[in-house]
């Protein structure tokens, strides 16, 4: 339950869309917002369904508003 | 702490609080010697009934008595009822855990019964891990919840 490997810039996306509060943007993508909380701090990683509908939300693509960092060569999961 | 925490809390308190009134009732009967009558097992049959309808009342009363403090306590007329991925998510893992407990106390009443434990109390025990399995999923959920996930 550590940090995942899939991160994601969705702070700063609410940031740049006239500072949207994670309150406005769980009822935008119909989740909770201690959901939204725990996507932006990486200890959540959304079905591919809830992370296409956060990127919509952006108007982004899915690729720019979540990254995945593999493992490295003898790296544990 | 959210409104689905609380609840989980009051879930928790609610199932401690039914078995300890099961435990201490059980024990008044065992301790007037009615388990060593003819008619005991019928005696526990009926008290798993009785307490399986408590539970539930007793689960709906505080439900409706911590939703109307809630809303009281903290002004919201009509509380954050959404479920998404993540709670069920929780639930799932929650009820495995509470699976693996239980599971646990099962294997350990199967063996009491190889070391010839009264038949009573082994249903005594696989009632009381079923309790025991039940507060653990709450708390799992309650630290998943505090956790993120």
């Amino acid at each position: 339950m550590g940090k995942s490997r899939v991160s994601n810039i969705i702070r700063r996306l609410r940031f740049d869309h006239n500072e949207m509060t994670q309150k406005d943007l769980a009822e935008a993508i119909g989740v909770t917002r201690q959901t939204v909380v725990a996507i932006e701090n990486a200890k959540y990683s959304p079905t591919l369904e809830l992370a296409f509908q956060i990127a919509l939300v952006f108007d982004k693509p899915l690729e720019e508003v979540f990254s995945f960092t593999p493992l490295k060569a003898g790296e544990k999961k | 702490m959210t409104y689905t925490e609380k609840n989980t809390l009051v879930s928790m308190l609610t199932g401690m609080l039914v078995f300890g009134i099961y435990s201490s009732k059980m024990y008044q009967l065992y301790q007037e010697g009615r388990f060593a009558a003819a008619d005991a097992g019928v005696l526990m049959g009926k008290s798993v009934l009785y307490m399986i309808a408590a539970s539930i009342i007793i689960a709906i009363i505080t439900s409706i008595i911590f939703s109307i403090v809630h809303a009281l306590a903290t002004g919201e007329k009509k509380p954050n009822f959404v479920v998404d991925e993540r709670d069920k998510l929780i639930e799932l893992k929650a009820m495995q855990f509470s699976f693996i407990v239980f599971s646990f106390g099962f294997v350990g009443s199967a063996i009491a019964l190889v070391f010839e434990t009264t038949p009573l109390m082994v249903i005594f025990a696989t009632i009381t891990s079923m309790f025991v399995a039940s507060i653990a999923g709450d708390i799992f959920k309650l630290v998943c919840y505090r956790r993120g996930y």
